[in-house]
């Protein structure tokens, strides 16, 4: 029995390490040039249907040929590269979001990939290559930005004689009067697993949650700005005019369905997934700007985007760095993420493809043809956002306090405080310099 | 010669025998048990000024004394006791009855009754944890519609407090079968002599089972306690699967949680190392622990 206890209890080390032996047997085979064997890159991804896009590219190269594995989800990606690199089997290329990059260029997994990649600056929308770019040097390729929206039904608004809100307090009294119309009803939802909606609404509010001068870094979770985002959904909740279910379980799936939610804060990528989950709503969806805190303002937030990188794990660094580029910049790779994904590519010719315009979302009201207008000029009024290295960390902390907080109705100024406590706790003990 | 095979083969034969389990013990035992403590005496440290590159670095016992300092790990520990004291004897009572009534029920309705009760331990932890939250959440619950049918507040039983009962339900719904059935098989394993001396004595069904079957089952109750109680030491998937569902169950709310999310969330296989050998070391002495109390009591004349 001891051994057993001992076996489970090193369980997670244990499956880390078959979780990275198991992506090591397919590791990538160097290539021959004189047999004429094709070089075989490993690639981790988990955009929907990025296989099809791949193909693309394994059928002009057959020198190059690209594997893809589909099995890594968004918010695992650092831990599963981070043990794959423990035990010496990174695939060549991954996806990352922008947030989590900073903690893969700390953990040696992204490589620099200035020589290759540097000089297509004028050809990226300007936000996501300084998502990408640390010290001068380039660390992904940017796939896609996500510029921030307001989605809301507009049979519901319409019914109780509603505005899409332009500011917040509109949003309020919105909350308010769907709430009152409807107990069984709200505008929202304030999701304690969405750090990432959280960060942003802060960022917007003017939050800097990590700054860097000089090489010192300052946290800033819980600022004034960030703070003040914090009061204003308490105020809600504790109000009862918004709803406290996480995002993405089926409860939220359902009530995105069945209107008991009226409105989501989401991005640009939205759309594709209010039609998977609420199928019967098609249609019925409006997209705006985010409310603003002062009427006549125009600041907008980023939520997500991603790009890849090229690991410092491949033996075949030149052939990975131009697929890379090739996936994210190529007219027909675009054209093939147009045509089976959602996209709003960095790529700024990317953006002027004709295939983009004609993807006029489906889960939007119909003729509302401008959403990627609004979403170049999204784009545009988005405020920068550097992100540090365990914006992980600081999303299970985030995660924990805001959950806690709702349960036992305790400040969520605090909760900040606690996400922000941990962070700085963490940085330190990894030797940075935070002041 | 043949007096020199005799004297070897005794020496060999063993070993050849045992070789396939020692090799995999110390394969899948030993080695990762040596990795992980190796692991938890190293940290991360960034050398350089702004970004950097971390290198591995040795720091000792630092990630024990962070482990053990942490207030998360001893919450952590008081939560997973709270879930254990519901588990572990609701699971071992209803094995223990179940495995009693089967014992005394006509054979045909014994083997649907055993079986229909074994199922939900074929069923892995996740899925039973995705099916219950189903049924829990009050917005897609079944349940939860017939309650609105009748116009009752719908119950979330993963708010507040009840999120304990309703996690233990999942693994007391999953472990019972398992348990009932090794019962189960011990009480069949008694001779039925006792029984019909017993009757003779005016032995009631009741005291039959209380005083002959349950005394002389006492090694497989105890054995079956055992694991019950190691497997709420341990408890991961049900937590780890319905804390995407509320707010009530955090990242860290059981030890092998903060585990988890230490390595694979927040990218800290260090420091978890350290924690993971502290829950080894924790589970090795309570489970011996409890052995030897267990075994002084039930046979207290053969020890």
């Amino acid at each position: 029995m001891n051994s057993r206890v001992s076996r489970i209890a090193a369980g997670a080390v244990v499956s880390a390490l078959a979780i990275a032996s198991l992506a090591g047997c397919t590791s990538s085979e160097p290539g021959d040039p004189t047999t004429g064997e094709p070089v075989v890159l490993q690639y981790w991804s988990w955009a929907p249907n990025i296989d099809k896009i791949v193909d693309v590219w394994n059928e002009s190269h057959p020198d190059v040929q690209v594997e893809v594995n589909t099995s890594v989800g968004a918010a695992d990606i650092v831990a599963k590269l981070s043990a794959a690199k423990e035990a010496g089997s990174l695939p060549d290329l991954s996806n990352t979001t922008y947030e989590n990059l900073p903690n893969l260029v700390v953990n040696g997994i992204a490589a620099d990939i200035t020589e290759a990649f540097g000089g297509y600056e004028d050809e990226i929308a300007p936000a996501a290559w300084d998502l990408t770019t640390f010290d001068g040097k380039n660390y992904a390729v940017p796939q896609g930005t996500g510029p921030q929206f307001l989605f809301y039904r507009t049979d519901i608004f319409e019914s109780l004689g509603l505005e899409a809100p332009t500011t917040w307090d509109e949003y309020a009294a919105a909350a308010r009067t769907i709430h009152t119309a409807d107990s069984s009803k709200y505008l929202a939802t304030f999701p304690a697993n969405d750090a990432q909606l959280f960060a942003a609404l802060s960022a917007q509010a003017g939050a800097q949650w990590w700054s860097q001068e000089d090489g010192v870094w300052s946290v800033g979770i819980a600022d004034a700005d960030a703070t003040k985002v914090a009061d204003y959904w308490q105020g809600l909740v504790d109000e009862g005019v918004v709803t406290t279910l996480k995002t993405w379980t089926p409860e939220w799936q359902a009530a995105l369905a069945d209107g008991t939610i009226a409105s989501w804060l989401s991005a640009v990528w939205a759309p594709p997934l209010i039609l998977q989950n609420a199928p019967e709503t098609a249609g019925l969806w409006g997209a705006v700007r985010l409310p603003q805190w002062q009427a006549g303002d125009s600041v907008s937030a980023a939520l997500g985007g991603s790009g890849t990188v090229v690991t410092t794990g491949t033996e075949h660094a030149e052939e990975a760095q131009e697929f890379a580029i090739w996936l994210n910049n190529s007219t027909d790779a675009l054209n093939a993420y147009i045509e089976n994904a959602s996209i709003w590519p960095a790529n700024l010719a990317g953006r002027e493809l004709p295939g983009i315009k004609d993807t006029a979302p489906a889960a939007l009201a119909p003729g509302f043809e401008d959403f990627y207008d609004v979403a170049a000029e999204i784009d545009d009024e988005t405020v920068p956002v550097t992100w540090g290295p365990d914006v992980a960390l600081a999303y299970s902390a985030f995660g924990d306090a805001f959950g806690t907080a709702i349960t036992q109705k305790s400040s969520f100024g605090d909760a900040l405080t606690t996400v922000q406590d941990a962070v700085v706790a963490d940085m330190t003990k990894l030797g940075f310099t935070v002041e | 010669m043949q007096k020199k095979r005799s004297r070897l083969r005794p020496r060999v034969a063993p070993w050849l025998f045992l070789t396939p389990a020692i090799v995999l013990a110390a394969g899948l035992m030993f080695a990762p048990l040596v990795y992980t403590v190796v692991l938890s005496l190293q940290g991360r440290k960034v050398a350089a000024s702004g970004i950097g590159i971390a290198a591995d670095v040795f720091v000792g016992l630092d990630n024990y004394v962070a482990a053990l300092t942490n207030p998360a790990l001893l919450g952590s520990f008081a939560r997973m006791l709270g879930y254990a004291l519901i588990a572990v004897p609701v699971t071992m009572g209803l094995a223990l009855v179940f495995a009693l009534l089967l014992d005394n029920l006509s054979t045909r309705f014994t083997r649907f009754s055993r079986i229909s009760i074994f199922v939900p331990y074929a069923v892995p932890g996740v899925i039973a944890a995705l099916m219950w939250g189903f049924m829990y959440l009050p917005g897609v619950s079944p349940v939860g519609e017939l309650f609105s049918l009748w116009g009752w507040p719908v119950p979330n039983p993963l708010d507040g407090g009840s999120v304990f009962l309703a996690v233990a339900n999942v693994s007391i719904w999953g472990g019972i079968g398992f348990n009932m059935v090794i019962l189960y098989t011990s009480l069949r394993g008694l001779p039925q002599e006792i029984y019909d001396s017993a009757r003779l004595d005016g032995c009631s069904e009741l005291q039959l089972a209380l005083r002959i079957k349950l005394p002389l089952i006492l090694p497989g109750v105890i054995l079956t306690g055992v694991f019950t109680v190691i497997g709420a030491l341990q408890v991961f998937s049900e937590p780890n699967m319905m804390m995407s569902l509320t707010n009530s169950i955090t990242s860290d709310w059981v030890p092998m949680m903060l585990v988890y999310r230490d390595a694979f969330v927040t990218n800290d296989l260090y420091g978890a190392s350290a924690t993971a050998i502290i829950i080894t070391a924790v589970t090795m002495i309570a489970s011996l622990g409890l052995l030897r109390v267990l075994r002084d009591r039930a046979f207290g004349s053969e020890s």
